[in-house]
């Protein structure tokens, strides 16, 4: 078959536009009109779609040549996704980066924090937040910014329920079982307190009571040679279970998912609900306060506390200077006001006050005045290892179902630790 | 050597060649999709690795060595056997009976396939957090139900006491027994009537032309379904995911929920996965030569 050659010059341009056009939209390198648009990725609940929508508004209002695309992932996945992506190429330009070990998994992808272009607004955060951030990171090469800090675990009441039984909020042990008792009297029955029976959580509440015990535990297993076969564990493991046997908890929360167990509190079946600090933003939404997890005196109570998302920008991006000026508008700009007015964490950004009107009850700025000392003021690190939380927790809850002793599963928890898998 | 005999060599090349030629997409789609995903499995399971799959570090068979020593993981294997055990104990009585009993044109049989079929055909991640849901202790469906009707005695933790939950996950496996029914539906329409018109010219009763004729006739029936079922079960992880999360403590954990957990860790952990993913695909291959050799026909019977 010939071709003339005027086909063949068609069929050349025709190639040669195809070519043009295709590098084109496939790198989106070039800002169009003077705006450059970022891919920016993250999982659902750091801070979430509706937040993050407002994010982009006000960012994309200070820094109008920049337009944000936004891509949601389940937590569940987002961990495996958007390290595959990574590894793929996939064009991401700002990446919520998971405090902990999965933070060390994918620095290598990530572009060191110093070779930002505003890599100087390391300065506009707390000393804690970024002595944390560098934690997550090999030789401590910061590779992301903090974004806010969360705790672990925590209680929401229901001051309703509280003032019917002529209660105040519980914050010790004894106070607690009064509550459970009131509660039981009345009969109407409404559980004392619901909580996710999932095994990262319970691993959670364990570590809260260990924490009451010995602050410095989970650290010095995490960071230094402690050991998880101690007698704080035991003992603060031994304590939680009391909880239960003594009824001031209910074992019926021990099955209840994530999902029901909050369901549960806001229909108001339970007086209070444990779980990490993220959830405490239904202080706004009704006659809600925040508790401490009980401790035997008041003075003790405590949580674990960990920066819950950074931002990071992959070395591969081509727009980084973009990227990195829209970080540091979501994390110390104009960005900031829409995840922290819906208390999702405690900002890691210096000097930083919720805008006049957030907190419009008595109630509400008491409660968010003891989220800020719990969490500026932590037992341990909230830096957890993965897989190896749900094993502790399996076996937390094995001790409070009484088929496992504390003393067994600190020994087990040790075991499994050396084992080598984590 | 004759003219035939090179005209026949001439078309057997010429056979291959056109064989080749229709089988060539899938032989790369092979390569491509399975080949690889085995070798790079193979290759990872060596390795001390993340999920971002870099800076991997050689450990041999030390991954494995792991597995071996991990009473969870052996723990797993021997749930796996015994809940794909349960299935096909139900398989073989009630999903038999029940396909027999739709086969005979009985009224509304339509209605009761769709009963049958559609637990199998739902995703399974549904029917087991439905079946989750039923079972909690406090508002599930089930206990809030026994309270209502003044049996609240009999109202249980069933998924937090090791037996129950362990029950509750084999109802689920059980729950899913329309695949058997389809399997044994299908077969039975491709019997040969003559037995059963002589089982019956003999004056057999329903009941022993059930047990006696048609339940022997369907033995490379029983036997797919068996070895479908086993492996169906080691593919499993739905079903345990979603209603008791393997839990109380390991009670229930079965293979696909040990690698999913480590899958999903977030450390360098990915490694360990892979051998644990390794080993259940050699159980597979293990269950597939079975079944290869016991449907194998026999060069008599040819």
């Amino acid at each position: 078959m010939k071709f003339s050659k005027r086909t063949t010059a068609a069929a050349a341009a025709a190639g040669a536009a195809l070519l043009l056009t295709g590098c084109a939209g496939g790198g989106g390198n070039a800002a169009q009109d003077g705006v450059t648009t970022i891919n920016y990725w993250s999982w659902d609940g750091a801070p979430g779609r509706d937040i993050v929508e407002a994010v982009i508004e006000a960012c994309e209002a200070e820094h109008p040549d920049i337009k944000v695309n936004y891509t949601e992932l389940a937590q569940t996945d987002y961990k495996p996704k958007a390290a595959q992506s990574l590894g793929a190429g996939e064009e991401i330009d700002v990446l919520t980066v998971q405090p902990g070990s999965w933070a060390m998994e994918v620095e290598d992808y990530l572009l060191p924090v110093s070779d930002w272009s505003n890599g100087d607004l390391v300065g506009k955060f707390g000393e804690q937040s970024i002595t944390q951030a560098e934690r997550n990171f090999t030789d401590g090469l910061l590779s992301a910014v903090p974004v806010y800090s969360t705790g672990s675990a925590v209680g929401v009441y229901n001051a309703d329920i509280l003032a019917e039984l002529g209660l105040e909020a519980p914050t010790t042990w004894d106070e607690f079982k009064a509550l459970s008792d009131a509660l039981a009297a009345q009969g109407k029955g409404i559980l004392p307190v619901t909580m996710p029976a999932d095994d990262w959580f319970q691993d959670e509440m364990a570590l809260t009571f260990v924490g009451q015990e010995d602050p410095e535990f989970f650290n010095s297993v995490r960071y230094d040679d402690g050991s998880w076969d101690s007698d704080a564990y035991v003992t603060g493991l031994s304590n939680y279970a009391a909880m239960f046997e003594n009824g001031t908890f209910d074992a019926a929360t021990l099955d209840m998912d994530y999902t029901t167990a909050m369901t549960a509190f806001d229909e108001g079946k339970s007086a209070v609900v444990f779980n990490g600090s993220w959830e405490a933003g239904r202080i706004l939404t009704g006659n809600y306060g925040v508790i401490p997890v009980p401790a035997e005196t008041a003075d003790k109570a405590s949580l674990r506390a960990f920066l819950d998302v950074m931002l990071g920008i992959p070395a591969e991006s081509t727009k980084q200077e973009a990227a990195a000026t829209f970080i540091d508008c979501m994390s110390t700009g104009a960005g900031v006001d829409p995840w922290a007015t819906a208390l999702k964490g405690i900002p890691a950004v210096s000097d930083y006050e919720l805008p006049e009107g957030t907190l419009t009850t008595e109630l509400q700025q008491q409660s968010y005045d003891t989220l800020v000392e719990l969490i500026s003021n932590p037992a341990s690190d909230r830096n957890n290892l993965g897989a190896f939380s749900d094993h502790v927790g399996a076996n937390v809850k094995q001790v409070l179902f009484g088929t496992m002793t504390p003393e067994e599963a600190a020994k087990d928890a040790q075991a499994e630790f050396e084992r080598g898998t984590f | 050597m004759t003219t035939d005999t090179r005209t026949r060599k001439r078309r057997r090349r010429s056979d291959w060649l056109v064989a080749l030629v229709f089988l060539a997409p899938l032989l790369a789609i092979y390569a491509v999709y399975y080949l690889y995903s085995i070798v790079f499995l193979g290759q990872t399971s060596m390795q001390r690795i993340g999920i971002s799959l870099l800076r991997p570090v050689q450990v041999g068979f030390e991954n494995f060595a792991l597995l071996a020593t991990d009473p969870v993981f052996l723990g797993s294997i021997v749930n796996n056997l015994v809940f794909a055990a349960a299935s096909i104990v139900v398989a073989l009585t009630i999903a038999f009976f029940i396909a027999v009993a739709l086969s005979t044109g009985v009224r509304g049989r339509k209605l009761f396939y769709l009963v049958f079929l559609l637990p199998a055909l739902m995703p399974l991640s549904l029917v087991a957090t439905i079946f989750g849901s039923m079972l909690q202790e406090r508002f599930g469906i089930l206990n809030e139900t026994l309270r209502a009707v003044g049996l609240g005695d009999l109202a249980q933790s069933w998924l937090t006491t090791p037996g129950l939950a362990y029950t509750a996950v084999i109802l689920v496996f059980c729950y899913l027994i329309g695949l058997p029914i389809m399997y044994y539906t299908a077969d039975l329409s491709a019997l040969p009537t003559s037995a059963l018109e002589a089982a019956l010219l003999d004056g057999a009763g329903t009941f022993r032309i059930m047990t006696q004729v048609i339940y022997p006739m369907m033995r490379t029936t029983h036997i797919t379904v068996i070895l479908a079922l086993l492996l169906g079960a080691f593919r499993g992880l739905e079903q345990v995911l979603f209603s008791t999360g393997g839990g109380p403590g390991d009670t229930t954990e079965i293979v696909g929920t040990y690698v999913y957990g480590y899958v999903n860790s977030g450390g360098k952990t990915i490694g360990y996965a892979a051998a644990a993913s390794i080993v259940v695909l050699l159980i597979g291959l293990v269950i597939s030569l079975a079944q290869m050799f016991a449907t194998r026909t026999k060069r008599s019977a040819r």
